[in-house]
This record gives structure tokens, sequence and C-alpha cells, in this order.
């Protein structure tokens, strides 16, 4: 058939000629096919990860919210001014302890008087008088 | 005949070795999960310990005083909680081990914060029925801490993060 069709032989070497081109492509249409596939996954990976920290973001910032609502709720009740030891006109900072309301040490702890010498009758104490 | 099948082996090991480069990141993203669990676990005992200073306060199991500093106490935790949170937040998204660092660096710092604020509260004249609460609140704490202090450690000794 090729030997006596000059046409057909053109066009059979043609096809061939295609056929061959294209399998080259065959095994970069695989790479890229694996590739894209891993990469998907992947997408899928790193965003199941974004996902798990949003969520755990979420949920602490639903667990400050009680908090936040706990502490209003005893300070609504006990506001820092009804404390007997607290200060006239004092508000709620709503921040650490305040010093209002903190165990300290007295103010005047620095007031105590300096121990003086001893009386002098003190220093002979104890020594034998009698014979 | 053979050249398509090596550049192909080789594009399919170069592509295999990449993936893994990312899943290895990817894997660096969770102990950001588990520390924002942690932090919310801590804030999570405490919101019960407030409650039960609430509760001893009304029914004059403490006085006021102690529950009012007790409250202050709790703030301390909350407001650290929100600290740790930022920083969570900027150590996820920072792309350099220095920016890393630097995070690390203020969980650590709030974690410390919340840890004084606790044995604070261990110093105070707890009556029995808080004692339980406080434990549990402090136990809470300590294992979080760990926990955090783990996942920061980890990550930062990955990317041999050593001083």
């Amino acid at each position: 058939m090729s030997g006596e069709n000059p046409t057909g032989n053109r066009v059979e070497h043609a096809l061939l000629e295609a056929n061959a081109i294209m399998a080259q492509f065959v095994p970069l249409i695989g790479v890229v096919g694996t590739t894209a596939t891993l990469l998907v996954a992947l997408a899928k990976k790193l965003g199941v990860d974004t996902k798990a920290f949003e969520d755990e973001l979420a949920n602490l910032d639903a667990q400050r919210a009680g908090l936040r609502s706990a502490l209003d709720e005893f300070r609504a009740k006990y506001p820092a001014t009804a404390s007997p030891d607290a200060a006239p006109g004092g508000t709620i900072s709503g921040g650490a302890p305040s010093a209002r309301t903190q165990a300290g040490p007295p103010a005047t702890a620095g007031a105590r008087t300096p121990v003086g010498p001893a009386p002098s009758g003190a220093k002979d104490a104890g020594k034998g008088s009698g014979t | 005949m053979m050249r398509p099948f090596v550049h192909r082996r080789a594009a399919t090991v170069a592509a295999l070795l990449a993936a893994l480069a990312v899943v290895d990141c990817a894997g660096n993203r969770q102990p950001e999960a588990n520390i924002a669990r942690g932090t919310a676990s801590i804030v999570e005992a405490a919101t019960a310990l407030q409650k039960g200073i609430t509760a001893a306060t009304d029914q004059r199991a403490i006085d006021v005083a102690l529950g009012q500093r007790l409250t202050g106490y709790s703030q301390i935790v909350y407001d650290r909680s929100g600290t740790l949170r930022d920083a969570l937040v900027a150590y996820h998204a920072a792309t350099t081990l220095q920016l890393k660092q630097g995070e690390a660096a203020k969980i650590q710092a709030a974690l410390v914060d919340v840890g004084g604020a606790v044995s604070k509260m261990l110093g105070e004249r707890i009556p029995d029925g808080a004692l339980a609460q406080l434990s549990l609140l402090v136990g809470n704490v300590m294992n979080a801490a760990a926990q955090i202090q783990a996942e920061v450690a980890k990550t930062l000794g990955t990317n041999g993060g050593t001083r």
C-alpha cells in the first residue's frame, strides 16, 4: 500500500511523526498531573491547618469573653468602693489588684522609733553584786 | 525512549521533595493551634475560679476584700491571655526566625505573668471550698504552660533557633 501511493506514504509518515511527538508529551502530562495532585493535597492540608488554628483562636476568644463576663459580674456586685478598706472616690481600674485593696505593709512601716542605746544600768545587769 | 522516562522520574522526585518541604512547613503551623488551645484551657479554668470567687463572696465564705484581691489576679490572667493571643497571631504570621523568637519571648513573658498571678492567689488565705477550684486552676495553668513552652521550644529548635 505504501509503496504504490505517495500521498498515502506522506500521510502515514506524518501520522507516525505526530505519534512520536505526542508520545514525548505523555510522560510530561503524567508529571504535570502528579504535581497538580500533590499541590491540591498540600493546599488542602494547609487550609486544614490554618482552619484548626483559627478555630482554636475563636475558642480562645469565646473563653476570654466568658472570663470577662465573670469578672464584670463580680465587680457589679462588689465594686471597689464597697470595700471597707477602699479609699473614697476609688474607681474600678480593670487592671491588676489596686493598691487600695491589697493588703500591703502599713504606710507607717518606717515610723518605728530607732532603738537607742541601752540604759546604762542594763549593761551591768547580770553582774554579780552580792558576795 | 528512556529519556522521557528518566525526566519523568526526576520531575516526580523533585515534586515529592518540594511536597515534603511544604508539609514540613505545614507541620510547624500545628504548634500555634496547640498553644491557643492551652491558653483557652487556662482562661476556662480562670473563669470557673472567678465564678467560684463570686459565689463564695455571695455566701460570705470569703470576705469582700479577699474576693476583690482574687478578682484582681483573675484580671491579670485575662489581660495576659490577650497578650498571649496577640503574640500568637503574630507568631503564626512571622516569616523569619528572628520574628518568631521575638513573639515567642512575648508568649513566655505572658506565661510568667500568669504564673505569678496564680502563685499570688496561692499566697492568700483561701477557704477549703475555694481551695479546690484554685488547685484546679493551678493544675491547668501548669499543664498548659508546660505544653506551650514545649511547643515554642520545639518550633524554635527545628529551625535551629539556639542562642
